[in-house]
């Protein structure tokens, strides 16, 4: 009896699956990838220091260049370098954030290229990227966030957000890992964007416990906080860009984000421009919560945010309810947003990366097999199909 | 009103099992395969498995000879398959609560048709949290067993999955399973010892 108990609660302890299938940990100097490369000369000692101790928040210099097809397209950029994210920073491979010294004049698309632009976008300039762990969805499909953000891309919605693909990342001429390059969500990030210095930019973000006022003025952001505060919907309206909001919103509460409104929130304004909602960070969606309506998942009763509060004032206003319901149905009605050009979109990531995701799998098992890796990305097609049936038939 | 019913009849159960503390230890072991299953568009062949569960359960309530059984049990599946000319292996937990009837047919042989509740994803996934889509699975199961000796059993199981459950949940565990195993009964009433 005691060891059977013994067996069970062994067995329990190990409780994940496991798949033993080998794969072989293939030489990157003879993969043949269609990626980019990106390698980084550090100190050695310093970077080590900088991915053990996470919340040191350590910056260290480096030497940043990058191969396109094999060509040498960016040698030796001066860079600062920093381990960011939350969670995420407990993976093996840690999200870094990658600061140039100087803007990088990506006017050739050299440094990042995506396959579409927004219009109101620009990309010429960059001052800093993030090649980013995917996340919480690290271990998982690695391309949750870089494919929900292109389909928002693609269906060029009133927004503002991250530009990304996946790139190979070297430190000092050994393989890092398969990260997923991306532009930034921060004032740097939103002033690039814009074609703005970055003192032009004032910018909030929220997070699960706290709203950090991170630059430009900061009067404007607690007048706005205020406005909030009272309910005062007058001024509300005439801080915020409506259109970006309720684009905002609605993108957001299709893909059932539940690491949201709560967290992974910025708005932000250019001079004395309304504020717009910033999306990024687009991991924790297709998890938890599918069956709920778009107004459940904006209610976020778990932890009290200025987000939530900030739509159901404008909710309560008839105009600003029927210009939501009306905007969400005139979606839904184009299929911009769908099922199949999510899987579209997934399909040509998966082709770029299923030669190098066995990289990743060898150096650090995660996801732990290809077959791991079909799962979840089953996984997640499966949860957006069923998502897509629960909005049509609510919002309807 | 349908959560209500559930909670007064677990109340009432848990009051049984004061008064009919009888209990089971088991362990089965058996095969189960899938048909027809695809996986990220995928067309998986040979998809099965070799089933081990082991665990123990309660009698909550009884009628004469008739009674039924709540439990949990540890399951550990060993499945195997091709997916694109690809091998795979695959070991995984999954903790599942059986709940069942029982049918005396004769002195020696019963029959106890019954469901498992269990887990889809695994235990320490993150997403593993309530709210998860597809997070839980019921199968149904109808078994026999027949008295050895002393409250010694031995018992076959026919489990599968009616659910309209997408593939992938049924790649680590497939939905079709036969079993044979042995269980032992403790009673402490000795009125209702077969």
């Amino acid at each position: 009896m005691r060891k059977l108990l013994f067996f069970i609660i062994l067995t329990l302890a190990f409780s994940c699956s496991k798949f033993y299938e080998n794969y072989e940990l293939l030489d990157i100097t003879e993969i043949e990838t269609e990626l980019p490369i990106i390698n980084i000369g550090v100190n050695c000692d310093e970077f080590n220091e900088m991915t053990s101790q996470v919340d040191e928040e350590i910056e260290i210099k480096g030497q940043f260049s990058m191969f396109r097809n094999g060509v040498l397209v960016i040698e030796n950029e001066k860079v600062e370098l920093e381990v960011k994210g939350g969670f995420s920073t407990r993976f093996s491979l840690k999200t870094l954030g990658v600061k140039f010294e100087n803007k990088y004049d990506n006017s050739d698309r050299s440094l990042i290229n995506p396959n579409k632009i927004l219009p109101h976008h620009n990309l010429d300039k960059i001052k800093a990227i993030r090649l980013r762990n995917s996340g919480n969805d690290f271990v998982k499909t690695m391309i949750k966030d870089l494919s929900l953000t292109q389909l928002a891309i693609n269906a060029e919605l009133n927004l503002d957000l991250t530009y990304g693909e996946p790139v190979l990342v070297y430190i000092n001429n050994e393989f890092h890992g398969l990260l997923n390059l991306r532009t930034e969500a921060n004032s740097n990030g939103m002033a690039g964007l814009n074609g703005v210095k970055k003192d032009a930019v004032t910018l909030a973000k929220i997070t699960t416990h706290k709203l950090i006022k991170k630059d430009g003025d900061f009067d404007r952001i607690d007048a706005f906080l205020e406005a909030i505060n009272v309910e005062n919907l007058k001024y509300l309206k005439d801080e915020i860009d409506i259109d970006n909001f309720i684009d905002y919103i609605i993108f957001q509460t299709y893909i059932s984000n539940t690491d949201w409104p709560h967290n992974n929130a910025r708005f932000y304004a250019i001079g004395q421009e309304k504020f717009r909602f910033v999306l990024f960070d687009l991991d924790g969606a297709l998890r938890l919560r599918l069956s709920k309506t778009p107004l459940n998942i904006i209610e976020d009763k778990r932890f009290p945010n200025i987000l939530t509060d900030l739509f159901f004032i404008f909710y309560a206003e008839e105009n600003f309810k029927n210009a939501f319901w009306n905007r969400y149905n005139s979606i839904l009605e184009s299929r911009i947003i769908s099922y199949n050009n999510f899987k579209s979109i997934v399909d040509a990531n998966i082709a770029q990366i299923e030669l190098e995701i066995q990289l990743q799998i060898g150096k650090h098992q995660a996801p732990s097999t290809i077959i791991e890796w079909n799962i979840e990305l089953d996984k997640m097609l499966t949860l957006f199909q069923y998502r897509e049936q629960v909005v049509y038939e609510l919002v309807e | 009103m349908k959560k209500r019913h559930f909670l007064f009849f677990f109340i009432f159960t848990a009051f049984e099992v004061i008064a009919q503390p009888d209990r089971t230890i088991f362990l089965n072991s058996g095969f189960s395969f899938n048909n027809n299953l695809q996986l990220n568009a995928a067309k998986v062949t040979n998809s099965k498995g070799y089933v081990l569960t082991y665990g123990g359960s309660l009698t909550v309530f009884s009628v004469k000879e008739k009674y039924l059984s709540i439990g949990i049990a540890g399951k550990t599946i060993f499945a195997s398959g091709v997916r694109n000319a690809e091998k795979f292996n695959v070991v995984t937990l999954r903790l599942v609560f059986p709940l069942k009837m029982v049918f005396p047919l004769t002195e020696k042989w019963l029959v106890s048709p019954g469901f498992n509740f269990q887990n889809n994803i695994d235990l320490n996934d993150p997403d593993f949290r309530l709210g998860y889509k597809n997070l839980w699975r019921l199968d149904y199961s109808v078994g026999m067993k027949y008295l050895i000796k002393n409250q010694w059993f031995m018992t076959t199981k026919v489990k599968l999955n009616l659910q309209n459950i997408p593939d992938v949940f049924f790649f680590n565990d497939p939905k079709f399973a036969l079993l044979v195993g042995i269980e032992k009964s403790f009673f402490k009433d000795t009125k209702n010892n077969l």
